[in-house]
Parts: structure tokens; C-alpha cells; sequence
């Protein structure tokens, strides 16, 4: 299969007068697409857009060739696109397993009078989607997990967990919002090989948006760079660190980026 | 003896009413001050079929719940739209109750303020019989990949429907089932009652349903249904307090708030707990 290719071409969106997203256009296609930038450039605002929580006011989204700016969220979710949140967004109450497995049942075929009647197709389709959850969970590494309710798994889990649940949408197309907000080094390090492996293993295509530049360095083939809802730059890892732009309004000079880092991983944003 | 069982059975009869608002309301996490307007439209729909044209009860009953679930439909398909907002359909359907009240008590063929007198036509077996399906049918959709839906929806609007859920149809499928029960519980009560009137599904109405949602605990099938059976007979019991009947109801709810604000069962089925029982 070959790997998926996301087209924005001039994407615009306003709320009054602030251009939150001022004509973007990126691609991102096979491997992982890094999306950085400083607070407030947009970042989170472009996924929310590529979901359809909001509509453009300009510009178009193509996902191999579909649009998705016409449709409601959960057909953007079944065109193939799935997230994760900035502020991670589980289904609290539910075990960790139901947290996956939602999405699953939620592609199920049997109607409401089935549901009544607890038919044999019922019972069939739940097992299946237990199934694929756990080898979901399995991949992602948090199947030791699977039957604790998901608020109390400490926080690194839970960002992974919320990954496990993007998965089961089956996704050609995969949004993580700062899966490494409030790690620290050695936990970051271990995230960014497990999206490396899943975006094999998945054979999908990643945009991150990351604040923690080593991360993003490491794991990403291509890198877009946003400031103040625009494109700043793009490019590959080391024509990016190179570039004089990106290093001036984000990156920072190398000693006063040391800095920088610190800070922002402080703040968990 | 004859007074306990009526009691009984008119605990039952709200048990339905209660379970059908506690999948829209417990289990996908929506407000509603004016599910006793389905109630009400399930009790004269079957009323006025069985006063007026002598139709076999059972089909009174379907009729009952087939007009309560059209009914949720025009209340719930322009009001469940607006997006992540759930409000909208609280406050509208608190309006369509009221809306509701005042045609019963206009209308000619509902006999109007002044109710319809219609037969004693549930027995013990149609109430207990309804009973049981009720709940074996909620516990089967609540188990299935609805129920898994609907939580998901209570939990997390967002994260629902970036999980491919449809929250319109999925919410308005909520809102449709728990209707049908209501229409149920109205028809089983006209014919229980032998008599209906308009002001019997109003606000209080709702708000007692919404009461015993809440202290019964959001989420489980057993605690609303619980605490349905217990607020219906608490007034009958307490009959030699008289006036102050409905201070001790109220103090009661304020006491599950404070005690148990989880409700009763919390998120949690009566069955559960012996299980846990067990396993200590």
C-alpha cells in the first residue's frame, strides 16, 4: 500500500479579526511530518480544521485526493484522519480496553433491534472488536493495562492509551497535538520510538506537533514550520535547523536554545 | 393488601419511565425537564385509543409508545443538532412539555382539564410484564455497542466524534429509546389510574424523574430504578407525616447529595457489587 498523502493548499481560517491560519499550504505524505512552532502559531487550529471541528474560511484539504473541508468530524474520522488531543481526552470512565474497543464498535454494522434482541451477530461483532483492540493495545504497548478504568493510569500511559484509541479508527492519516507535552527526556525518547513503530507497523502517515525540537529532529523526515498562522519554512530536519528564519523566531541561537527547551517543558504546552 | 400492590405497581409503572430517562440522561449524559411529556403522550395516546374506539390494549400500548417515540423525534432532530451543545434540548423540551399541557387541555378528544376517565385495563401481569422487558431490553442495548456509544458520548462530546461517532443520530437514538419507554410507562399508567389529566405531566413530573436519575446514580441501569421504586412509595409510607411528606423527600435527596453524590449505585449495576462482595 502506498502511504497516504494530505494536500493543504491555502488554508485560511479567522475567528473575528485574528487570522489564527493564514493561507497554509504543506504537504504530508509517507512517514512523519513535524509541525512546529511557537505558541499560539496555529498548530492546533490546523488540526482542528483538518478534522472539521472547524470549517476554513479559505482553502482546501485533500486526503489522496478527497476532500475533507465538507464533511462533519466523524466523516473526516471514517475518510481515515484520526487525533489525539493537546489535553488528553479519554473516555475517563471507561477501562482501557473500552476506550479502544469504541471506535471499533463504533464502525459496527448491527442496528438497534439487534442490539435488543442480543443476537448471535451481536456477540460475534463485540468479540472481534475486543480482539483487535487488544492487538491494538498489544502494538502500542499498553495491553498490561487493559483493565484498568483509564483515569488512573499515570500520564505517559494515558498519552499512549489515547494513541491505542486514534489507531482503532483505522486511520491512513494520524494527528498527534504534543504526545510528548510534560515528559521528561528518557520518557520522550521512549514515545518517539514507539511512533516511530507505529507509524510503520500502521502504515500511516504522522503529523506531530511537538514543542521538544529533539524529538521532532530525530523522528521527523520532513518539518513545517508555522509562525503566527503562516508557513514559516519547510524542509527536511537539517535544512531546517539551517534555516535563519526558523532559527531567529523559534529555535533560538544554539546557547539560548538550551534555554528555550527548558522552558518549555515547563510549561507542558 | 390491595393498597400495597397498587403501590407496588405504580412504583413499577415509574421504574419504566425512569429507566427509559436514565439511558437518554445516566448513560449519554443529557438533560431533559420534560420526559414526563412522553410519559403523558404515551398515556393518552393509548388512553384516548381505548376510551374512544375500544382498541385492544396491547395495541393501545404500542400506540402509546410509537407517539412518544415520533414525538422525540420532532423535539430532538432540531434540537439535538447544535453541536457540542447539549442545553438547547433540555430548555426546548421543557418548553414542548409545557406546549404539550396546554393542548391536552384544549382539546376535545383528550376531554380536556378535566381528564379522561378511561378503564382499569393494567393488571399485575402487563405491569410486571413490562417491567421485565424494560429492563431486559435496556440491559441489552446498554451492553451492546450503543451503550459503549453513548457513554463515550457522556464521557467526551469531542473525543467521541473524533472516534467516528455520529452525535447527532447517535444522541437522537439515545433520546428515541428512552422515549419508547416513557410512552410505555404513560400507557400502563392511564389504564392503571383509570384516570388521566394533563397536569399530571408536567415540570414536577419531569423533575421527579430527573430527581431519581441523578440520586440513582448516572450510569446504571439498577440505581435509577432503585431509587424510582423507593421515591414512589416514600409518600405513600410517609402518608402519617402529612404535610410534611414532601420535606422528607427533599431531605432525603439532599442526603444521597451529600452522602452519596455519585448516587446510589454510582456508575455501577447492583450486580456488580455482589460480585465484589464475593470476591473480598
Amino acid at each position: 500500500m502506498t502511504a497516504s498523502r494530505l494536500e493543504v493548499r491555502n488554508l485560511t481560517r479567522s475567528f473575528g479579526g485574528i487570522v489564527a491560519v493564514d493561507s497554509l499550504s504543506f504537504d504530508a505524505g509517507g512517514g512523519i511530518t513535524g509541525l512546529i512552532g511557537p505558541n499560539g502559531a496555529g498548530k492546533t487550529t490546523v488540526f482542528n480544521l483538518i478534522t472539521g471541528i472547524y470549517r476554513p474560511s479559505v482553502g482546501t484539504i485533500l486526503l489522496d485526493g478527497t476532500e475533507l473541508i465538507v464533511k462533519r468530524p466523524h466523516e473526516v474520522v471514517r475518510a481515515g484522519v484520526s487525533r489525539t488531543f493537546q489535553n488528553i481526552r479519554l473516555f475517563n470512565r471507561m477501562t482501557c480496553l473500552e476506550n479502544v474497543m469504541t471506535p471499533l464498535l463504533t464502525q459496527g454494522v448491527y442496528g438497534p433491534v439487534s442490539a435488543f434482541l442480543r443476537t448471535s451477530s451481536v456477540r460475534a461483532e463485540e468479540k472481534i472488536a475486543r480482539d483487535r483492540a487488544f492487538s491494538i493495545m498489544e502494538d502500542v504497548g499498553v495491553a498490561d493495562v487493559s483493565d484498568r478504568q483509564a483515569s488512573t493510569l499515570p500520564y505517559g500511559l494515558q498519552r499512549k492509551l489515547e494513541i491505542a484509541r486514534a489507531l482503532a479508527c483505522a486511520p491512513r492519516l494520524l494527528l498527534l497535538d504534543e504526545p510528548a507535552a510534560g515528559m521528561n527526556d528518557a520518557e520522550t525518547r521512549e514515545l518517539g520510538e514507539s511512533i516511530v513503530k507505529v507509524q510503520k507497523d500502521f502504515d500511516v502517515t504522522i503529523i506531530l506537533i511537538e514543542h521538544h525540537i529533539n524529538l521532532v529532529m530525530d523522528i521527523c523526515g520532513h518539518i513545517v514550520v508555522m509562525e503566527r498562522g503562516a508557513l514559516l519554512a519547510k524542509g527536511s530536519p537539517s535544512e531546517i535547523r539551517s534555516d535563519g528564519r526558523v532559527v531567529a523566531a523559534y529555535l533560538g541561537r544554539p546557547r539560548e536554545r538550551k534555554k528555550r527547551l527548558g522552558a518549555d517543558e515547563g510549561t507542558g504546552r | 393488601m390491595d393498597y400495597v400492590l397498587g403501590v407496588v405497581l405504580l412504583a413499577c409503572i415509574n421504574m419504566i419511565a425512569v429507566l427509559g430517562l436514565s439511558i437518554f440522561t445516566g448513560f449519554t449524559g443529557l438533560f431533559s425537564l420534560g420526559h414526563a411529556a412522553f410519559v403523558g403522550i404515551g398515556a393518552y395516546t393509548a388512553g384516548v385509543l381505548t376510551y374512544h374506539w375500544n382498541v385492544p390494549f396491547l395495541l393501545a400500548i404500542i400506540a402509546g409508545m410509537a407517539a412518544a417515540g415520533l414525538s422525540s423525534l420532532v423535539i430532538g432532530i432540531p434540537t439535538l443538532r447544535a453541536k457540542l451543545r447539549s442545553d438547547y434540548f433540555a430548555i426546548a423540551i421543557l418548553g414542548f412539555g409545557e406546549a404539550l399541557r396546554v393542548c391536552l387541555e384544549n382539546l376535545s378528544i383528550t376531554n380536556g382539564a378535566r381528564g379522561l376517565s378511561v378503564d382499569e385495563l393494567s393488571g399485575p401481569v402487563w405491569i410486571l410484564g413490562a417491567l421485565v422487558l424494560s429492563i431486559l431490553a435496556s440491559r441489552n442495548l446498554l451492553k451492546s455497542r450503543f451503550g459503549a456509544i453513548f457513554i463515550a458520548i457522556r464521557e467526551d462530546p469531542i473525543a467521541a466524534e473524533m472516534s467516528g461517532i455520529d452525535l447527532f443520530r447517535m444522541r437522537l437514538l439515545s433520546l428515541v429509546a428512552s422515549a419508547l419507554l416513557c410512552g410505555v410507562s404513560g400507557a400502563l399508567l392511564a389504564h392503571r389510574l383509570a384516570f388521566i389529566q394533563p397536569v399530571m405531566f408536567t415540570l414536577t413530573q419531569s423533575t421527579q424523574l430527573l430527581a431519581s436519575v441523578i440520586a440513582g446514580g448516572m450510569g446504571s441501569i439498577s440505581g435509577p430504578v432503585i431509587v424510582a421504586f423507593i421515591f414512589t412509595s416514600l409518600p405513600e409510607m410517609l402518608r402519617s407525616l402529612e404535610m410534611w411528606r414532601l420535606p422528607a423527600y427533599g431531605l432525603l435527596l439532599v442526603v444521597i447529595m451529600v452522602y452519596r453524590p455519585q448516587g446510589l449505585m454510582g456508575y455501577r449495576e447492583i450486580s456488580s457489587f455482589f460480585k465484589w462482595r464475593r470476591a473480598k
